[in-house]
């Protein structure tokens, strides 16, 4: 503790170190949400299309707008 | 002087009996650490003899648990408390340079456990002008036995250069009160305000002085306890 407040002293932070900063990229690498996994239907994508819509345009073709909100009267 | 203190019939179990003392000090953040250290003196004898207690709690049983196991045995396990600073896991954004003087004991070694502890601190004892971002001053019983101190102080304050202060208080280590220094600090620097600026860091031995949060080096800390067993 003593050396903790002597460090503050000398401006020393409280915040993650480089050597955390790895560590939670190993950790990310590990769990099973980005990279190589799947994008399910309906998902958005990195670069924010929907792949429901984009499986089925061609390939190739610009995006559609999407279409307008259905109201139904209750 | 404790002991002095203590009523002779309470002295031979207080302090005969092997226990550990631990200080309780004015600075709430070494408070915690001295509340852990009852804490997990106080959970021991139940772990060492679970008979005694008919119904430990059931943090206790699976620390109980841990200790069968062949990585802590024989050891026991810090506590932690949310928040603390030890779990805060402190760092330089920017280097430091910290100067220190050869005429002021102790000075270089604790700035060289500054140096181990954390990353982006160094250390020089270069007597003339360097890079330093600040000078580290070491009170203890010695200092200002030599007086080329005084004159770096004075030239450090001159310049502008940041005084930080560590007021050690472990005795094996020149410990001393803080107003000891009223009387062997040259009076020029006492009049020049050396004291009454940021107050002086206090140094206590033990588990006072450690930067990490575990009394026992585990394989992991524990904030990273989760992440391990994630990279395991």
């Amino acid at each position: 503790m003593s050396l903790i407040l002597l460090a503050k002293a000398l401006g020393a932070t409280p915040g993650k170190t480089k050597q955390d900063l790895n560590l939670f990229r190993r950790i990310l690498a590990r769990l099973p949400l980005g990279g190589n996994r799947p994008v399910a239907r309906g998902e958005l994508t990195d670069d924010g299309n929907d792949t429901a819509e984009a499986s089925a345009r061609p390939q190739g073709a610009a995006p559609s707008a999407a279409p307008p909100p259905t109201v139904t009267a209750v | 002087m404790l002991r002095a203190e203590c009523p002779g019939d309470l002295q031979p179990q207080i302090f005969d009996q092997g226990r550990a003392l631990t200080p309780w000090l004015r600075i709430e953040d070494f408070q915690i650490v001295s509340l852990q250290i009852i804490a997990e003196a106080a959970t021991s004898p139940v772990l060492q003899s679970p008979r005694s207690c008919r119904s430990p709690p059931p943090s206790l049983l699976t620390q109980a648990l841990l200790f069968h196991m062949p990585l802590y045995r024989g050891k026991s396990i810090a506590t932690c408390v949310p928040g603390e600073l030890r779990l805060q896991r402190f760092a330089f954004s920017t280097s430091v340079v910290v100067r220190v003087s050869p005429a002021n004991p102790g000075a270089e070694e604790l700035a060289n456990e500054l140096a181990d502890s954390f990353a982006n601190i160094t250390v020089s004892t270069a007597e003339e002008a360097d890079d330093a971002t600040h000078m580290l001053l070491y009170l203890n019983q010695e200092t200002w036995s030599d007086e080329r101190l005084a004159e770096q102080v004075k030239k450090a304050r001159a310049d502008k250069l940041k005084i930080v202060m560590a007021h050690e208080n472990d005795p094996d280590r020149g410990g001393c009160e803080f107003s000891k220094f009223f009387e062997t600090t040259p009076q020029e620097l006492i009049a020049g305000g050396l004291y009454n600026g940021d107050l002086a860091r206090a140094c206590y031995p033990g588990r006072h002085h450690e930067v990490h949060a575990c009394a026992v080096r585990l394989p992991f800390a524990p904030w990273s306890l989760r992440a391990h067993a994630l990279c395991a």
